[in-house]
């Protein structure tokens, strides 16, 4: 079983890990000062770039590409042209819990990783958006800004580097739709979250229409790491399609559930099975959802795979933000996915008809199924709707929820189509496994 | 004793607030959010009045400020109880029982999800994932998250509040 990193998640379990005293104890602002006293900015961009650090979101886009995407001073420029970082702290996903954690021990490897990203990119100041249900974790996050504007590490001429940034935090208002790119630079102008159409891309138009540049909190945490590290050392870690450490999540029907901090080399099982020390009630597996509610569900036989991009692709799913989900034979998978859709159908903003519509569609149907009222065809009807919200919609919303929605009818065809032929639910007799 | 909304906007403390978080970004619509999350925190809701008031600092509309406060899920129009008890339902707090505990509290307070206690103590709601999968189920009560939940946790819970 591979061994957990300690090099995101250090600080965890330590005495007074948010303060800056501790981190810079540390090491911590280290690789911040090579970067500004001893790098260029594009020498750090290219570090990052060469890392092939993978956004760590959900979506995977590499990060120094989307940073180089940000306009810069041309020939006859008096400046640079104006910039903005965001940070995407707007953790939502269902099954992902991951930045929670970065947030409330470590604040300063984060806002570390957001200074070094303003010097690569030369840009004015970061937007924090945190979910409105962390109201810890933004006192948190604003004690640590304000520490860091009093060492200097902020503000005016940081350091002597000529570097003027500021770091501003904003708390969203329990809006899951907050968490795409473009809907929190929305609500960031004081708007209802609805996402914008794309192009133009937010590297072009981006919060109040000026360039910007937005990543994850998990993502940020990593560039202090690889610029004090290197490149090299980052790619060593874990499989080459997902290098660097990874957060992985896991909840649900396990023995330990909680954050652990693995190469992508790890398997699923191992995660399952050694660190989170198997399944809750010594109970058969069945399904598992491997990165956050909106990748599509595995079955118990599915999980010999590495969790990079390659080796869940190999079984037809993807990373995405790392929450892992897992369910016992004590599951009933049309009552798990009434769950899923109850959420996105709640979640859609509106705006798109496939999306708007669609969601509802899936929860009625999946519903009436689960309620023992399911007719014949009625998961073709579900893999056909969820057909026409994928890819038909302005953001990724509908998709996500589409993904889940075809999985399930997919992999648990059998236990579809007996709730609909015996018209009851057959696990309801026996209870679900519960934790309390 | 607690605001009402003409208290609240008679007193000078919340338009200072209001003013030092307008100048607090580099535009003062990103203040709205927090404009708005100060009302709902002082009254428990953000009565018409309040927007209008928010909407005339930070130069806008109070029709585009009722867009917003109906858009998230965080504010309220209709007055909440003093105490707002969140229980996540979304999948993997479900696989930990949250069920049980939404129905333990719904049976202790007398509430359908949504819904107030008479007193106006106590606003019950079933809400989407708190990020706290780990700790299912997970409860907040105002700004505060439990996790692991039990019924005779909530229990807990709820009479230190008293």
């Amino acid at each position: 079983m591979a061994e957990t990193l300690k090099i995101l998640t250090r600080a965890v379990g330590v005495q007074n890990s948010t303060a800056i005293d501790t981190y810079m104890h540390g090491g911590g602002y280290e690789a911040m000062m090579t970067a500004l006293h001893k790098m260029s900015p594009d020498q750090v961009l290219g570090e990052v770039k060469a890392s092939n650090l993978k956004g760590r979101g959900g979506a995977g886009f590499p990060a120094g590409l989307k940073w180089s995407f940000l306009p810069k001073k041309r020939e006859g420029d008096k400046q640079e042209p104006r910039k903005f970082l965001v940070c995407n702290a707007d953790e939502s996903e269902p099954g992902t819990f991951k930045d929670r954690l970065l947030i409330e021990n470590d604040p300063h490897q984060i806002l570390e990783g957001i200074v070094i990203a303003g010097w690569a990119t030369q840009a004015v100041g970061c937007f924090f958006y945190i979910r409105g249900e962390m109201p810890q974790g933004a006192k948190i996050f604003q004690r640590a800004v304000d520490q860091a504007y009093s060492r200097g590490f902020l503000g005016k001429n940081i350091l002597g580097s000529g570097l003027d940034f500021d770091v501003w935090v904003c708390r969203g208002a329990g809006a899951y739709i907050c968490g795409e790119e473009t809907a929190l630079m929305e609500s960031l102008e004081g708007k209802r979250g609805q996402p914008r159409i794309k192009p133009p891309f937010p590297a072009g138009y981006g919060v109040y229409g000026v360039p910007s540049n937005i990543n994850n909190v998990e993502t940020y945490a990593n560039v202090p790491h690889i610029i004090k590290n290197g490149a090299e050392w980052f790619k060593a870690i874990g499989a080459p399609s997902l290098p660097g450490p990874r957060l992985y999540g896991i909840s649900g029907h396990v023995n330990r559930p909680g954050v652990y901090e693995l190469p992508s080399s790890t398997t699923l099982r191992e995660l399952i099975y050694g660190h989170a020390g198997g399944i809750l009630g010594g109970r058969a597996l069945k399904a598992v959802i491997p990165g956050g509610s909106s990748t599509p569900v595995l079955r118990a036989g599915q999980i010999d795979v590495t969790m990079d991009v390659d080796g869940l692709k190999s079984v037809g799913t993807m990373p995405g933000s790392g929450g892992v989900i897992v369910m016992n034979e004590t599951v009933c998978m049309v009552r798990a996915l009434h769950n899923l859709m109850e959420f996105y159908a709640h979640e859609s903003c509106g705006q798109c008809t496939p999306c708007r519509e669609g969601t509802h569609w899936l929860e009625l149907l999946v519903g009436r199924i689960e309620a023992g009222e399911g007719r014949p065809g009625d998961t073709e009807r579900i893999a056909e709707i969820a057909g026409n919200i994928m890819g038909r919609t302005i953001c990724p919303l509908g998709d996500a929820a589409a993904m889940p929605a075809e999985s399930f009818v997919r992999q648990f065809k059998d236990e579809f189509e007996t709730h609909i032929k015996e018209k009851r639910c057959p696990l309801k007799a026996a209870p679900m496994t519960s934790r309390i | 004793m607690s605001p009402t909304p003409a208290s609240l906007l008679a007193g000078e403390e919340f338009a200072r607030k209001v003013e030092a978080l307008a100048a607090k970004y580099p535009e003062p619509r990103t203040a709205l959010l927090a404009c708005l999350h100060l009302c709902q925190d002082e009254l428990h809701h953000v009565p018409p009045e309040c927007q209008a008031f928010i909407a005339g600092k930070l130069g806008m509309t109070p029709a585009h400020v009722r867009g917003v406060v109906t858009f998230y899920e965080m504010y309220s129009e209709k007055p909440l109880g003093k105490h707002l008890l969140q229980v996540c339902k979304t999948l993997p707090c479900l696989l930990a029982g949250s069920e049980l505990l939404l129905e333990h509290l719904e049976r202790k307070l007398g509430l359908k999800p949504g819904n107030t206690t008479k007193d106006g103590r106590f606003t019950l709601v079933a809400v989407e994932c708190l990020a706290c999968c780990d700790g299912g189920p997970a409860l907040m009560v105002n700004d505060v998250l439990y996790k692991n939940v039990s019924p005779e946790r909530a229990d807990e819970i709820i009479k230190e509040l008293e």
